[in-house]
């Protein structure tokens, strides 16, 4: 369990420390504090930004480097359920502090 | 007795790039070397062994991916993680359990030169230090297998010295394995085994001794050493004959010629 923690712990970092996160994530942040539309969706596009800005860091980043390491570790599973834990634990706090903030 | 086996290859090519069909068998604690010229086709050779490319063959580990732990040419590094974070990140994928505080990688920070820079993010590393980081990550995963690319020929003789050193040492305890990419002649000879191709194609696999044997031995004339006589002003020509062992360069040349390539 520690191992996979650790791997959740890099993807949230990696997607805290990424520009284009915070570009796409703060807009939708914006959005819904300005439009009343249903909260799912909003979390929904939370999600979407996280997995657009992961999955560049992860393919386009640094030549594709991570994935590349991803791949020989033969890490690719446990890796992508790491990240889809990490999506969403993001998400749920934006989505959270969005809530808040209406 | 025999060290178990690490990597069984069986007519391993990748064409158009690795034309011939590469046979060979690696056991714990071997230094296999692969030499040849630039664009020959080494780095092709270790990514197929990877499988980071198509190949046609069979490549057959016996041993978890998680453990070899691989050194490309072109670092492959996040920029914005820091020195510390890297190392434990390249870790943490192939499962090997290390503490930001732990003994090992100061250990591993100290040896590679990288422990006043550990906090440093890597886009502000100088080339020198980003090779030396993609080093120091192979080290920390290569738990029975090292494959390094090229890289050694991009280190400075103090970083070249440690690496010899330390894998020197875990080979000779039978911990791990190396292959490694060199178009430096004198580098290919601390391997146990020397892999020569040329053109995507091998010409040859060997200990550096059996190899040296196939070449000639060197001779070089020097003849514009010139001496001075005491009297008068007379100038004397001499000429100095030097014998030197035949170099992985002069293997290559001879096995060149056998095959009648250019």
């Amino acid at each position: 369990m520690k191992p996979f923690a650790r791997l959740c712990a890099m993807c949230v970092r990696l997607l805290v420390t990424s520009p284009l996160w915070w570009v796409l994530a703060v807009p939708v942040l914006v959005w819904r504090w300005r439009h009343p539309a249903g909260g799912w969706l909003w979390f929904l596009a939370f999600v979407l930004a996280g997995a657009v800005a992961l999955g560049v860091t992860v393919l386009l980043e640094a030549g594709g480097g991570l994935y590349g390491r991803i791949h020989l570790a033969g890490a690719e599973r446990v890796f992508l359920a790491s990240a889809g834990v990490a999506l969403l634990v993001l998400s749920l706090v934006l989505f959270v502090v969005s809530a808040a903030l209406r | 007795m025999a060290s178990p086996i690490i990597l069984e290859v069986r007519g391993l090519s990748a064409p158009p790039l690795l034309r011939g069909e590469f046979s060979f068998i690696l056991r714990e604690g071997d230094r296999l070397g692969v030499y040849g010229h630039s664009g020959s086709g080494k780095s092709v050779l270790l990514r197929a062994l990877m499988r980071l490319m198509p190949y046609r063959g069979e490549v057959v580990w016996h041993v978890a991916r998680s453990s070899v732990g691989y050194a490309s040419q072109r670092p492959r590094l996040i920029p914005r993680a820091s020195v510390l974070q890297q190392i434990l990140w390249c870790a943490q994928l192939h499962g090997v359990s290390l503490s930001p505080h732990g003994s090992r990688i100061h250990e591993l920070l100290e040896q590679w030169g990288l422990q006043p820079r550990r906090q440093q993010a890597v886009h502000r590393l100088s080339v020198g230090e980003q090779v030396r980081l993609e080093m120091c990550c192979a080290m920390a995963t290569a738990s029975r297998l090292l494959v390094v690319d090229g890289l050694l020929e991009q280190m400075d003789e103090r970083t070249r010295a440690t690496f010899w050193e330390e894998v020197d040492a875990r080979c000779a305890r039978r911990e791990l394995a190396v292959i490694f990419a060199t178009h430096s002649a004198r580098e290919a000879e601390m391997a146990d085994r020397v892999l020569i191709l040329h053109e995507g194609r091998p010409l040859a696999i060997d200990t550096p001794d059996r190899l040296r044997a196939l070449a000639e031995e060197q001779t070089v004339q020097l003849r514009s050493v010139q001496a001075r006589l005491k009297r008068g002003d007379k100038q004397e020509e001499v000429q100095v004959t030097l014998h030197r062992r035949p170099t992985m360069e002069d293997v290559l040349h001879t096995l060149l010629q056998r095959e009648g390539l250019p």
